[in-house]
């Protein structure tokens, strides 16, 4: 078991629930019997959008460092194998499904999933979330129809790879030499945490742009996951007559303060501020 | 974030070279030699890099497997009774390539010297490189074959003529976008195509701008994505869709992440109406899609 299942919502069974602070917390496992209850070593996957596998977690304490909402709280697990606390998402609602935490996770033990592609499972906050999602341009809004309409294999919409998946399977069944290309994975990792060290976040700051620094990338706006920064065109002098310079602009009311865009600006033009 | 590093201040460098350049600012001196020789020495190159990268910018939506092409060709190569040894990236740095054509010239200074250095310990007589950016960059910027006498060959030039089979799981048609850095810069235009004909039950067909007149996939070096390039790029799928094809294949992991990038995006905005019902996959994944059992 080297990392969360990915497809623990279909592949696992709900076996009992914990209080959160505001919503209880549902626990899955892959039958009733592989959950022993707190104090066991049997504790499967706690969390639905902020799901935890307990079995694999080592209490690193990365994510509750990482969280810029303040999700993460400690439990006593006694007599569990790989350590004797977790870390519980218990203010799960006021994930900002950034996925800091799964990113700095040393052993992948986390799993961000979005509300709105959690089907039949979607708890009360999925309908705060979608009204959240009327105020968003309409590029953002868009996705969530078609993420509902997509097979269960894909979180965002129907993807016809069929021949891609092909070739997959057949590499599946191969045991193959290693090309070191994995340090990826961990290189960006130790980058992302740089940064996290780095800035100040959180809901009491907002990201702003330096508009003589910005050079129009749109790097940021990728990264964003609340559709919060535009491209504004400030009637700058413009380089030709044909290319139109446009600076990032942070929308204040969705902003979270999660410090992503800070992380892509290649230019170091996004700063983090503290709320007045 | 501290950034001491020499980054040029006037392209935007997705993350994945800025990973690059601090992996080329570690200094590693200690000799390696491989386990047993080898002939053949095989370059999987950043494929990883680029897949962090878009699975953190949610640009390929979660299905970006850039991986699964060093794996393909290892595959393949093996098939072929290739034994190739593999240039692990622990060992080996990025090619460069982005670096230099971005301006980057101490970076790509940098890797050069060290992948010189690892090249000629390994002792491998014939460098294979499933990336199009990676060939062009030993066989010219290098220069290999001139200063150490390794000959630099692009897989599907590396299993051209080894009378290997391939047989399609059902009839499809497919159409070969040549990369820039294998076509028109070195000139092979043909061994793709020739791998492409060995695959039985495969039809292929070629774009309304083929081979030196070949559209661009709009990014190359990772430069600049803008409203122009997508349009070159669009421009490129459209003549997919008036081909009638299956599945686009390109001989370039950056073709393969662009033009991927692109049809997601499309399938994200459905209201915007630019759709093209096909798939875009590198050679090296279709071919192990088509593999045949040995008898």
């Amino acid at each position: 078991m080297a990392e969360i299942d990915k497809n623990f919502m279909s592949t696992y069974q709900k076996v009992a629930t914990h209080d959160g602070d505001s919503e209880p917390i549902q626990i899955w496992a892959k039958d009733s019997d592989s959950y022993g209850g707190v104090g066991t070593d049997k504790l499967g996957i706690w969390g639905s959008v902020v799901a935890i596998d307990f079995d694999i977690c080592v209490a690193d304490g990365a994510c509750v460092d990482a969280c810029p909402v303040d999700v993460f709280d400690w439990i006593d697990t006694p007599n569990h194998p790989a350590s004797d606390t977790k870390a519980i998402g218990v203010r799960e609602p006021d994930c900002i499904v950034c996925r800091a935490c799964e990113e700095v996770c040393p052993v992948d033990a986390i799993l961000i999933t979005d509300p709105g592609d959690i089907g039949s499972g979607a708890q009360a906050e999925s309908a705060e979330k979608e009204e959240a999602t009327d105020e968003m341009p309409a590029e953002a809004k868009t996705e969530t129809p078609v993420a509902v309409a997509s097979d269960s294999t894909s979180l965002f919409f129907h993807k016809p790879n069929k021949w891609l998946n092909r070739a997959k399977e057949v590499l599946d069944k191969e045991e193959l030499p290693s090309t070191g290309i994995e340090k990826a994975k961990d290189m960006f990792k130790d980058l992302r945490k740089q940064t996290l060290d780095a800035l100040p976040r959180g809901k009491d700051y907002i990201a702003l742009v330096d508009n003589e620094k910005c050079i129009g990338c749109t790097q940021c706006v990728y990264f964003c996951n609340f559709a919060s920064i535009d491209m504004i065109s400030w009637d700058l002098q413009a380089r030709t007559s044909q290319f139109e310079s446009k600076k990032a602009l942070i929308l204040d009311d969705t902003c979270t303060g999660c410090t992503l865009c800070a992380f892509a600006c290649p230019v170091e033009a996004i700063t983090m501020e503290a709320k007045i | 974030m501290s950034r001491t590093k020499p980054y040029s201040r006037t392209i935007p460098h997705p993350l994945f070279e800025r990973l690059i350049v601090e992996d080329a600012m570690k200094e590693e001196k200690e000799p390696w030699k491989p386990e047993r020789p080898h002939e053949y020495g095989y370059f999987p190159g950043c494929v990883d890099f680029m897949d962090v990268e878009v699975k953190f910018t949610h640009l390929n939506k979660g299905d970006a497997d850039h991986a699964s092409i060093a794996a393909a060709s290892i595959k393949l190569l093996n098939y072929a009774d290739i034994d190739p040894l593999i240039l692990d990236m622990n060992i080996f740095k990025c090619s460069g390539h982005d670096q230099l054509w971005q301006g980057q010239l101490e970076v790509f200074d940098t890797l050069k010297e060290h992948n010189m250095r690892r090249l000629k310990e390994s002792g491998i007589k014939i460098i294979t490189c499933s990336c199009a950016e990676c060939y062009r960059t030993f066989a010219v910027d290098y220069d290999l074959p001139g200063t150490l006498g390794i000959k630099v060959e692009h897989i599907t030039q590396t299993l051209q003529g080894r009378g290997l089979k391939f047989k399609a799981p059902e009839d499809v048609t497919v159409a070969y976008h040549d990369p820039c850095r294998l076509g028109r810069m070195m000139g092979e235009y043909e061994a793709p195509r020739d791998l492409i004909q060995l695959v039985d039950g495969a039809k292929m067909v070629e774009l309304e701008n083929n081979k030196e007149r070949a559209l661009c996939c709009g990014v190359s070096s990772m430069m600049y994505c803008n409203d122009a390039t997508k349009a070159v790029r669009r421009k490129r799928l459209d003549q997919g869709t008036d081909a009638g094809i299956d599945i686009m294949l390109g001989g370039c992991p950056k073709c393969y992440m662009h033009m991927q990038c692109m049809l997601n995006e499309e399938r994200m905005n459905p209201e915007e109406g630019h759709h093209h019902d096909y798939e875009m996959m590198d050679l090296m994944q279709f071919l192990v899609a088509c593999l045949e059992e040995k008898s």
